[in-house]
This record gives C-alpha cells, structure tokens and sequence, in this order.
C-alpha cells in the first residue's frame, strides 16, 4: 500500500506535466484558439476592442491610441493613424490580423485570434558551400518547449534565438548568423543557422589582476585549448572564480573576427579582503549566525585564508583556513590547511572536536569533469560530553577528500536539473601510530541527476542519491570507545527525510547505507513552485560493513519555492521501519524476549510524519 | 503612166468613198458599229479578264447627225481590275452627246440607275508615280470645272456592299445615292445614305445627307440647303449630328456626341452656324470618370469660332474662346490630387488654331492658353496659366515641331487645419502630432518646356509656415519636374530641396515603468504566408534589392532635406527635459538607397545622473538597422575628469568606448559614471554590475534605449550572460519604482547560489557539511559582507 503512494504521486504529477511539454497547458487554453466568447473591452473613448482575452495597454500606448490622453499635440490621434498603431501593438501581443471597423469617431477592433507558436523549424547550414552535417540539425527545437503554445511575439522570438545562441555555444559554435522568419498564419518559427568550422579553445586574453601574478584566474579553468568550444564552461569558469571569492566579478566574452575565435575576460578584482555575517535557519538546526574573514589575493599567487565561525543549536563551529599555492607558477597544486574546533549538540550526544589538517590539495579537469582532491594529516582532540565513546581522544591520522563531478552538476548545483556528483572521504587512524584508538571512517556519497528529454527549461527532473557510510574499528579498540561523533547516523533533510535528524540509530552505528530517489517537477507551475516526490531508504548496522535487517524507508512529497530570497524547500514524509525479522516473528510475539518489544515498540515510536522547512537546500 | 494614175484615182476614189461612207455610217447610224454583237464580240475577245455581263443591250438613238443619245442596260455586271471588283445584277445608263468630228461633248448624263451593286476596292499595286507625271489624280477642282457643263440627270445607285481594302484597313458599308439632277433645274436634290460604315478605327456609322441647291460646292455663290445626319458608331462611343438647313448661305447643325471608354464618358454638344469661310458656333462638354480625381468635369457653353478662305486649298482657322468653367463633385477620394483639386475651377480657354495646307501635309499651329482665374475654394487658392503654342505636322509620324507647354500656377492654402479636415476620414490623414498644426502652405510653379525634345523644366517652390502649441514648422521647398528620355520612354524626374528652417515636434510621454511601445513592424515577422516558398532571410532581401533595382523606374526623383542649423529640429520628450535638437542632412534618390544622416549635436543632457553634453550624435540613414551606422561622443564633465563616450557601430549593434582625460581603467570609469564613485569605494554588488555592464557594452549588447536607461536613470544592478547575449539591467526610477530593461527580463528571476539584495547583503546558499556526520546540505544564508 505504502508503494502505491508513491505511485499514484508520481502518476498524478506526470498528468499534470505532460501536458505542458506538450504545449496543452493552461498556459495556452487561453490563447490557442479563438473562443466563441470575446471579451469586450473599452480601452478608452473612441476605442472598443474584442479579444479573446483583456488586453493591458501601457500608458504610453493609451496614449498614442486615445485622445484624451497624453500631450495636446497627441490629443488627437487619427483614425487611420490608431489604427496603425494599434496593429504594432497587437502584433507585439500576437495578435497580427485584426479587423477594423471605424464608426464615426469610434474605432471597433476585433482582435480575431492570436498567433500562437505551434512549430519551431531550424534549418542549419555551413558558411561556404560545404554540404553536409550542420550545427543547427543538433539543435532539436522541441528541447525549447517553454515557446510552443506561447503568443508569437517578437519577445518569443527573442527568446528563442537567445536559447539557440545558447545551444550554439554549448556546441562549439560561438560565432554564427541566425535569420528568423515567424509565420503567424501557419503558426511556424523557421530559424536559419549558418555556423563556421566548430571552434576549440583558445588562449584567454584576460585583464591582470592587481597584485597578483597574471594568469592566476587560469587556475579556475573548466577547459583546456584543445578542447571543443563550450560557452558553458566559460562561464562556470567565471562562476568559480566569483564562488572562491577571487575577484568580485568576472565575464567571458567571445567573438570571432575573420573566422578566428577570440575570447577576453573581463575582471572587476575588488579588493582582497572580505568580511561577512550571515544568518539563517532550518528546522534541524534552528536558528544559524556565521561570521567570516576572507583574503583572497595573499602574495602573488593568490594564496587564500580564512577565518569562520558557524553558530546554531545544533553546531558551532570556528576554523581557521589556509590555502597556499606555493608553486612560483600558475597551477592548480597547493597546500591546504586549517584548524577548526566544533561543538556537536545533537540529541544523542554532544561533542567537541578540535582539529588540525594539513595537506597537498589538487584539482583538475578533464573532459566534463572536475575532479579534486586533498589527503591531509590531521591532528583532533576530541571530547564527548555526552553520549557513547571516550570521553576525551587524541588522534593522529590521515584525511582523503576526494570529489569527482560533472560540469553540468557543477554549473546548474543552484537549479539542479543534470550531471553527477560522486565524492570520497576517509579518514584513517591507527592506535599504534599516535592515536588513542584505532578507529577509521569511510564514506561514499553521490548524487545523479537525470533532466528526462533534456527539456530546457527541464521539466521532470529525476534525482538519485545515496551514500554508504562505515566507522571501521581496529582490533586493539573496543567498539564502546569510538566516540559518538564518528557514528554513523541517518535521518533527517540530508538523508532519509521520514525521521528526525540523525535519529537512525538513536545510539550510533558503525555502517550506513541511504539511498534516496526523487523526481522534481520543474517550471511548470506558477510562482516558481516546483512539486516533489520523493522515496528515501536507509539501513544501518551495529558492525562495520555490516547492515542489520532493519530498513527505514520513508516515502513523501514537498515543494520547493523559488523565492525571491532563495529556495525553499518544505518536505513531509512519513518514517516507516520494516525488518525481516519483524515479519518472521510476526504472530508468534509471545515468544520474543523484552528486547525485542522494546525495539519493536521504539520502532513504531520512529514510524510518523515529518516535516522538513528549509532555505536553500536544492535537492 | 498616165494609165497606172488613172489607176490609181480610181482606187483612191473608191478607198475614199468607201472610208467616208463607213465614217458616214458611224454618225447616221452608229448602231451599225457599235451594237450588242460588237460589244458581246469585242469583251469576249478583247475583255474577257476585265468586263463580263450575261446580257447587254445597247440602244443609239440619232437625234441629229452629230447628237446621240445612248441607253445602255446590262444584266449581271461583272467588272474585275488590278484594284477592283465590281459587279451589280442590273445597270442601266443613259447619256446624250454630241458627237462631232472636231469634238466630243457630254450634254448630260443620267438617270443612271445601278442596282444591289457589289464593289471591292483594293490598292493598287503599282509603283508610285514617278515626279513626271505627279498630278493629284484627286483634283477635286479639275473634276468639278468638268462636270460644270454637264447636266446629271436623275441617278439612282443601290450598292448592298462596298468594301475599300487599303493598306492598314478595310472599310464596308452598304448604301444609297440618289440625285435628282444636276443643271436641271433650281431645285436638284442629292441624297446620299451611306449604312453601316465598318472600318479598323469605326464600328459602325451612318450618313444620311440631303443636300438642295449643292450647287454651291460647285459655285460658291450659289444657295445651298444641307441636311444631314451622321450617326457614328465606336466601340461604346456614338456620335451623332445634324446639319440644318438655313438661310442663304448660312447653316445651322447641331453634333452631339457620346463617348465611353473604360469608367469614362464624355458628352458634347457643338451647335452653331456655317457660313461660307466662317463657323461660329458654342460647345458645351460634360465628362464623367476621366479621372478618379475628377469624376466630372463640365465645360460651360463656350464659342468656336472658324474661319477658312477656299476650303480646299487655303488655312483653316478656329479660335476658341471660352470662359469655362470646370466642375468636379465634391466627394473625397484617396488621391492626393483629387483631394487638393478645387471643386470648383473658372478657366478662360483661349485658342488659336491653324491648318495650314501644304500640298500632302497639313501643318497645324496653335496657341492655346488656359488661364485660371483665382479660385476661392474652401482648401486651395489657385491661379495662373498654362499656355500651350507651336506646330506640329500631320504628315510626319512622331513629328512634332516646335510646340511648347509654359506653366505659372499659384497655390495657397490659408489654413493648414483645412487640409487636415479635408484629408481626415482618408488614407492621407495628416497625422499626429502634425495635425495639430495651423497657418499657410503656398506653392508655385513656372517654367517652359519644350514638348518636341522633352527640354525643360518646371522649377516650382512650396513653404510651410505652420505652428501650434509647442510645436512649429517652417520649411522652404524648391525643386523642379522636368522630363527625362530614356529607352522605354521619356520619365518624369522630380528634383527637390527642402530646407527645413525651424520644426519644432512634441513626442508621446514615454513612459519608463514599462516597455517603449513597438511602433514598427518586426521585420521577422512575415504575415504573407506564402511568402514561406521562398527562402528566408538576409539573401532573399539582397535578391530582391537586386531585382528592384534592376527594374526600370517610371518616376525619377532626387529629393534633399536638409536643416538650416543643427537646432532647426527640436523634439519634445519628456524623457529629455530640454528640446532636443536635430539636424538633418539626407538624400533620397529613385535609384539608390536613401544616404545621409540625421544628428543631435551640443546638446547639453543630464546623463549618468550628471550634466553631459552630447557633442555630436549622428545616424546614417539606412532602411537595414545593419547600415545605419553610428557616430557618436558623449562627454562628461567631472572636476576630476573628463570623460568621453564614443558611440560606434550600428543601430543594431551599438558599441561603446569610454575614454579619459587623465586616463582611467575601463572598470573605474564604468565605476565613476554608474555610481560616482571609484571602484575602491564600491561594494561587491555594485562592483559586479560595474564588470557586467562593462562586458556587456564590450559585447554589443547593451541597445540604444538600453543604454539610455542605464545612462539616465539609477543602475540597482546589471546582470549579462555574455553566451547567450541575455542583457538586463534593473534601474531604479523612482523611489520605490523599478524597471528591469535589456534583452531578457525574465533572466533575472533565476535564483542563483548568491542572490545579491544590494548594500552589501545577498542571499547565498552554502553547502554545508559536517565533517563528523558526512552530512552534506545546502543553507540559505543572509549574508552581509564588505570587501576592504
């Protein structure tokens, strides 16, 4: 029954879009055809309108089409003269053969029906005289569907070659003559497209940075010169260097002249130091206030520090940061350090961690892909003030982060809609080497995103998302000891969203296992709501590589708001913990010991409705 | 030898008798010689290809020795020559003569009587005649000097069908000569109906003619009584008239005539009086549709006057003096000059015309004026004349010599507003603002022009003195029209220049907190369907400029406008608070496209939120927004700086350069212009918008308008996606008012990793992760930060 939920939110959810893609919606009931009834409309004296639907005229255009409007020397405004008028302003709402009627002073204007886009047709073809396969036949325009069914409007028509400038630039045509003709009586866009050779990368030319080596902005590079063109990766180039705070803005421009691709980057630096407070609020965490101190610009190189701290119910957090790219050229090695203490304050335990890490980090790109990574030595002094595990731990080990993700994940992680995400993060110590325990943890997390037809704007968007998690404890340490911050834990809006936060188990596990799918639907609805369905599982075990039979799964719905202020995204979903062994004891509970009710009774306590508030989370 | 004379006396004397027996024979009786054996004898042996009849009877009756009378009657006339073919099923003929031996007279002919006769006439075949023998072989006169002595008897000629073939026409018609006699008595009669007249230039026409007393034609101081009627048949045009008789010489007719062509019909009367040597009659003329500007046109009784020496051999003169008046109803049409056009037009028609005969050709002179009296019509005063003199000759094709056509027309119009109202309701309505102008337009036209060799021209003047609240023009126009040959044939060729003194025009408030209303068709936009079988785009439109050109023009016209100043065109706007100024410098030929430009020059503007002046600001005209190319600097006056903005390009891709004096970084002049302020004292909000407005304008992406809002109005913030072009600017415009303007407004919807709020604070969603727990989740945050 519980399976069938989902499926009646998916199914119902797909209705309700399907008809979009396919340029049915509501969006275009009102416009497709002309109705039998027609709003009558006086725009003013001297002016009666009939159109399928009211038409707003701006003041300036009332105006021009009534007499007692405006300046004297427009007060009076012929008929021929409205007339003409009236028909560019009808042809920018799509309204391009009305019927006129004038009596006497009266101008009578049936709008008849508007135009409406029904087809899209790209024609490409090669400069020159070179046959064959052109940029514009991978263009598929029904990609574009946010157009079909929309008035034909000169505005429509801006979009849609702005969209195809865009697809050009993604395909390594920054340089191209596009000649649109809109047909309002067959209701057909015909777009011509005439691109050159595909272009690869070519040397920046880029403004210097005060204080800093030239070329150092290269080290945020998304491409390479021997790859193909692709104006997305341009400009998540741009966008990294804005998020690392290198520079306060940052452009790519391109342009061809004489066939050769040229690209310039514009840079506004700022100045390098940068100060910040925040604050924010969840329902996990309550309310949060962060402070930060940033330089980005330290020596030539551009080194970077930074100084934060992170306060909520839940964490507290300061640290001290470091990056330092020693090499006396521009590359993408450095060495990245920090200090950070951290207060835990979570309903099974409360722990402080101080730590030290240092160590080479790197990162690179190849092909559509970023990878990164940094192995560091750490140094922590952990304190548990509550909860299981040692009361107070020194360890000294070593930390691997490492991250592997998509272009398209990368650029569009603030309206997610493709690519992947897959990320590692080890950390290993050994009692025998400076360690008060032996205790590793291990973690492997991803995230794919499926945009499903590659609409764009993307409207079902698919998402997978899991993470398997274990706390690996050496023979010399006794499983009691490991401290309750390196447990595993699921639940909550990171994971599994039917229980309450880092509720699963309420005792800390060595394994976790989540998985979660989910489907967003996706600019269809008005004030940028967007439904979401989704099906979270997890599983944890008491042993390290090892699940128990328990699993926690939890379907539920949600909507995400594209506010003005930033996203927000509210969930409900209701916990459920089913376990083999449950359903084998099933009937014969008067054998089962009090432990076993005990956990059959906390079981049931976890089974409720959960509801998630957040700002900012996307998926 | 005595013998062999007597021999010969003697035949002699018989040869003689013999001779003048036979001669004597003839006279006594010539029916003897000449009889129906004789005659049947002489056309078969003799005429047979000529002259063939089935019975002929031929009876001589001797009066006297020397006067016969001859009757002839033959049946089944055939007569076939060269150049005609004749034949008729009765003929009958009678004539008396006088046949002597020291002449021969016709004492008088007739009756003549030829029934249900049949002729062919065909051209003849032989050569011209040569310059020896170039006697008119229609001289009328000799023809007439010979039948002066001849008495005609009654003649009676039914003809069912003539047909004269000619080298470019054939003419049929069927009809009926009758004459009652001819030196009879003081009474002859001749009648002549001529039905049916069928030739290349006249459907059908009919003439019915009696005229008593026709021995005038042959003696002018005779008395003659003419009645006739003329019907003439022509397409859709008939024309009648009547010829009545009068006293002694005097003969009154009346024509009347109808023609139709097309929409057009036109309607005459001419009555009046012939006399000998002299015509004086009245004409009177109506006609409808000539022109859809004139629907009718009606001339009011005017005299013709005609006088001729000899009809025959000397000049013809008519004089036509005529105080006419045209008339046109008063309904509008959607023509310039059926509008303009007086309704009611007082004309003095005066005409000479001569046709002088000289020998084939006939040479005509005329010197016709047309005067116009002032016209008081409620839109246009007019007056002048036009005078059209010179010859020309008939008898060369495509020749004419020496006519000429002058012109000095005058037109007023008093009160603009009237042209407004006359032209309201039609497809010329003067528009807005425009119509809201009042005060005089005069316009002249003067010159000569030669018809002959199409030399000449019409050099004419307009001025407009028009003003209304706010606004003004005043222009002086001055041009000629004259006419230009070319290979398909001569094409008028319109040659103007308008200098305009001082316009003064008011725009429509504009208002900022929306859209600038789309005045202008998008070019893309193709409402002709079947305009999708071709291919679209930038080369079709060179073809078809190609094509258009290639066509030959049937109006030339060269067309300069220019301003006197570079303030003599101030607009209105209350985008602008003072007027601003144009000038204009344009050229509009037929046969290129339109050159010049148009110009705002030292106008001091507040723009960028300080004082600027625009030292020049020029756009050359094009129709392709790709064409019009743009010249532009912008400079900016700051204690500390002084700044230029050079605008470049096109229309429709503008691009902009920022210059200074001392030299500053492109970012710290976008900084000092958007926000007054160098970058360092900038916050990162308003340092972004600095960079995308800057890689914006570098990009060409930011338009005209765009700019003008940027330029004018407070920035809030500019955000440009340099791949796709998508420019947007929001601007504050009043307190609590925003506008966002640029190519694609909804761009600035998107919620990004950091949504900046301005003043320093922006929203921004940070990925959190606990380093313990490996969760990982995103955080909005408000966050205030400041970079030092």
């Amino acid at each position: 029954m519980k399976f069938q939920w989902i499926a009646a939110g998916m199914v119902f959810l797909c209705i309700q879009t399907c008809q979009t893609a396919t340029g049915q919606t509501d969006l275009t009931k009102n416009t497709t055809k002309n109705t039998t009834k027609k709003h009558q409309q006086q725009v003013c004296e001297g002016l009666k309108l009939s159109s399928p639907t009211p038409l707003d005229f701006s003041k300036t255009e009332k105006e021009l089409l009534c007499d007692e409007l405006g300046p004297k020397a427009w007060s009076s405004v012929p008929l021929k003269q409205r007339e003409y008028f009236l028909k560019n302003f009808l042809q920018s709402r799509g309204y391009y053969y009305p019927e006129f009627s004038a009596n006497e002073e009266t101008l009578q204007v049936d709008t008849m029906n508007q135009s409406l886009i029904r087809k899209v047709e790209i024609k490409g073809e090669n400069r020159g005289e070179k046959k064959g396969h052109t940029a514009g036949d991978d263009i598929d325009p029904k990609r574009y569907w946010k157009v079909l069914g929309r008035p034909m409007t000169p505005k429509s028509l801006d979009e849609i070659e702005n969209w195809i400038s865009k697809e050009l630039g993604k395909r390594g045509y920054p340089c191209f003559t596009l000649e649109t003709r809109a047909y309002p009586r067959t209701e057909t866009v015909t777009i011509k497209v005439e691109t050159n050779q595909k272009q690869k990368f070519v040397e920046v030319l880029s403004e210097p940075i005060p204080g800093i080596v030239a070329g150092v902005e290269r080290r945020y590079d998304a491409f390479s010169t021997e790859e193909d063109f692709n104006a997305l990766q341009l400009d998540l180039t741009a966008k990294r260097i804005i998020d690392d705070e290198l520079v306060v803005s940052t452009n790519f421009t391109s342009r061809c002249e004489a066939d050769k691709l040229i690209i310039e980057q514009r840079t506004t630096a700022g100045e390098p130091r940068l100060v910040t407070f925040g604050f924010g609020f969840d329902t996990e965490e309550f309310a949060i206030a962060e402070a930060g101190w940033k330089n980005t610009r330290i020596w030539e190189m551009a080194s970077m520090a930074e100084a934060y701290t992170r306060v909520s119910y839940r964490i507290q957090k300061a640290s001290l940061g470091f990056n330092w790219y020693y090499a006396p050229m521009v590359s993408r090695h450095f060495i990245r350090s920090s200090v950070q203490y951290t207060r835990q304050n979570e309903e099974d335990f409360d722990s402080r961690t101080s730590e030290l890490l240092s160590g080479p980090s790197w990162n690179f790109d190849k092909g559509f892909l970023n990878f990164s990574l940094w192995p560091a030595v750490s140094f922590s002094h952990t304190e548990i003030v509550r909860g299981s595990g040692d009361r107070s731990t020194e360890s000294l080990g070593l930390r691997l982060r490492t991250q592997i993700q998509s272009h398209d994940f990368e650029y569009y992680r603030s309206d997610p809609r493709s690519g992947f995400e897959l990320g590692f993060d080890s950390r290993l110590a050994n009692k025998a080497i400076g360690s008060d325990n032996s205790v590793s943890t291990h973690l492997i997390r991803g995230t794919h995103l499926l945009n499903i037809f590659q609409l764009d704007p993307p409207i079902w968007i698919a998402g997978l998302r899991y993470k398997l998690a274990t706390t690996l404890v050496g023979a010399n340490t006794d499983d009691d000891s490991v401290p309750a911050n390196l447990k595993q834990r699921l639940g909550g809006t990171a994971d599994v969203r039917g229980f309450r936060r880092q509720e699963i188990p309420d005792d800390g596990a060595l394994t976790s296992a989540y998985l979660g799918a989910e489907l967003r639907i996706g600019n269809v609805m008005p004030f940028g709501l967007q439904p979401i369905v989704f099906a979270d599982f997890g599983k944890v075990g008491q042993k390290d590589l090892d699940l128990d039979s328990n699993l926690y799964w939890s379907p539920g719905a949600g909507i995400h708001w594209k506010s003005p202020i930033g996203a927000v995204r509210a969930t409900i979903a209701h916990g459920f913990v089913s376990s083999s062994e449950d359903k084998k004891n099933t009937g014969s509970s008067q054998t089962q010991g009090p432990g076993s009710t005990k956990k059959q009774e906390a079981s049931t306590q976890m089974e409720r409705w959960q509801l998630y508030l957040s700002l900012g989370e996307q998926f | 030898m005595i013998t062999f004379l007597k021999w010969i006396l003697v035949l002699f004397a018989i040869v003689s008798t013999v001779v003048l027996g036979g001669v004597g024979l003839v006279f006594v009786s010539p029916e003897t010689m000449v009889n129906n054996q004789t005659l049947n004898y002489v056309k078969n042996n003799f005429l047979s290809n000529v002259v063939n009849w089935k019975n002929i009877d031929i009876a001589i009756h001797s009066k006297s020795v020397w006067s016969k009378a001859i009757s002839l009657y033959i049946e089944d006339l055939e007569l076939t020559t060269e150049t005609i073919n004749l034949s008729m099923p009765e003929a009958f003929l009678k004539t008396d003569l006088q046949v002597a031996p020291w002449s021969f007279q016709v004492d008088s002919i007739g009756p003549i009587t030829l029934k249900q006769m049949t002729v062919k006439v065909m051209p003849s075949v032989t050569p011209p005649p040569t310059a020896v023998d170039q006697a008119d072989p229609f001289d009328i006169n000799s023809y007439i000097s010979m039948l002066n002595d001849i008495v005609i008897k009654k003649i009676d000629v039914t003809a069912d069908s003539i047909e004269i073939v000619s080298d470019k026409q054939v003419t049929e018609f069927n009809g009926r000569l009758s004459l009652s006699g001819l030196h009879e008595s003081n009474k002859d009669h001749l009648k002549l109906e001529l039905f049916g007249i069928k030739g290349s230039y006249v459907n059908k026409l009919d003439v019915s003619a009696t005229l008593d007393g026709y021995d005038s034609i042959l003696d002018p101081n005779s008395t003659v009584q003419l009645f006739a009627n003329l019907s003439l048949t022509s397409g859709d045009s008939t024309l009648t008239g009547t010829l009545f008789p009068g006293e002694k010489q005097r003969r009154s007719f009346i024509i009347g005539g109808k023609a139709s062509a097309d929409k057009a019909h036109v309607a005459f009367d001419v009555n009046g009086t012939i006399e000998p040597h002299k015509l004086v009659s009245f004409l009177s003329l109506e006609a409808k549709g000539l022109a859809d500007q004139l629907p009718t046109l009606k001339l009011e009784p005017c005299q013709l006057d005609g006088s001729w020496g000899d009809l025959i051999q000397n000049d013809l003169t008519l004089k036509l003096d005529c105080e006419a008046g045209a008339s046109r109803l008063n309904n509008i049409q959607e023509d310039l000059v059926g509008i303009f056009a007086p309704n009611d037009l007082r004309l003095k028609i005066l005409s000479e015309l001569t046709l002088k005969n000289s020998g084939a050709s006939k040479l005509i002179t005329t010197d016709t004026t047309l005067t116009i009296n002032q016209t008081h019509d409620e839109l246009v005063d007019l007056k002048g004349n036009v005078r059209v003199s010179g010859e020309f000759d008939t008898a060369a094709e495509h020749s004419i010599d020496e006519l000429a056509l002058t012109l000095d027309l005058a037109a007023r119009i008093d009160s603009f507003k009237k042209i407004v109202t006359r032209l309201k309701g039609t497809g010329l309505e003067v528009p807005a603002p425009a119509n809201q102008l009042e005060g005089p337009v005069a316009c002249g036209v003067k010159g000569k022009f030669s018809v002959n060799d199409l030399k000449g021209r019409f050099p004419f003047d307009c001025k407009f003195d028009l003003k209304s609240t706010k606004q003004r023009l005043l222009a002086d126009t001055t041009g000629s029209l004259s006419i230009k040959p070319t290979k398909s044939g001569p094409v008028p060729v319109l040659d103007l220049d308008v200098t305009v003194d001082g316009i003064e025009l008011m725009l429509p408030s504009l208002e900022l907190t929306s859209d600038i209303p789309r005045l202008t068709p998008d070019s893309r936009i193709v409402l002709n369907s079947e305009e999708k079988s071709r291919a679209p785009g930038l080369k079709k439109s060179a073809k078809l400029k190609q094509h258009q050109k290639s066509q030959p023009t049937n109006f030339v016209y060269g067309i300069r406008i220019r301003s006197k100043k570079t303030d003599s065109i101030l607009i209105h706007s209350n985008l602008a608070k003072e007027p601003i100024p144009v000038s204009v410098n344009a050229v509009i030929k037929s046969e290129s496209p339109v050159t010049g430009f148009i110009a705002v020059d030292n106008f001091k503007v507040s723009l960028l939120r300080r004082q600027a002046e625009v030292l020049r600001f020029r756009v050359a005209l094009s129709e392709d927004p790709n064409d019009q190319i743009l010249d532009g600097l912008v400079r900016f006056d700051n204690n500390d700086y002084t700044i230029d903005l050079k605008i470049f390009g096109n229309a429709a891709a503008p691009k902009y350069l920022f210059e200074s004096d001392p030299p500053l970084s492109q970012s710290d002049l976008m900084a000092v212009l958007l926000f007054g302020k160098s970058p360092d004292a900038l916050d990162s909000d308003k340092l972004k918008t600095v960079d995308d407005t800057r890689a914006a304008i570098a990009d060409g992406a930011v338009n005209l308008l765009s700019m003008y809002y940027l330029a004018a109005t407070p920035v809030e913030s500019v955000g440009y996606n340099p791949q796709s072009g998508v420019f947007s600017a929001k601007v504050n415009l009043q307190k609590g008012l925003s506008l966002t303007v640029g190519t694609d407004t909804n761009a600035q919807k998107e919620v990004g990793l950091r949504k900046r709020l301005g003043a320093g604070w922006s929203v921004e969603t940070t990925a959190i992760r606990n380093d313990d727990s490996n969760a990982k989740k995103g955080i909005a945050m408000l966050r205030w930060g400041k970079r030092y």
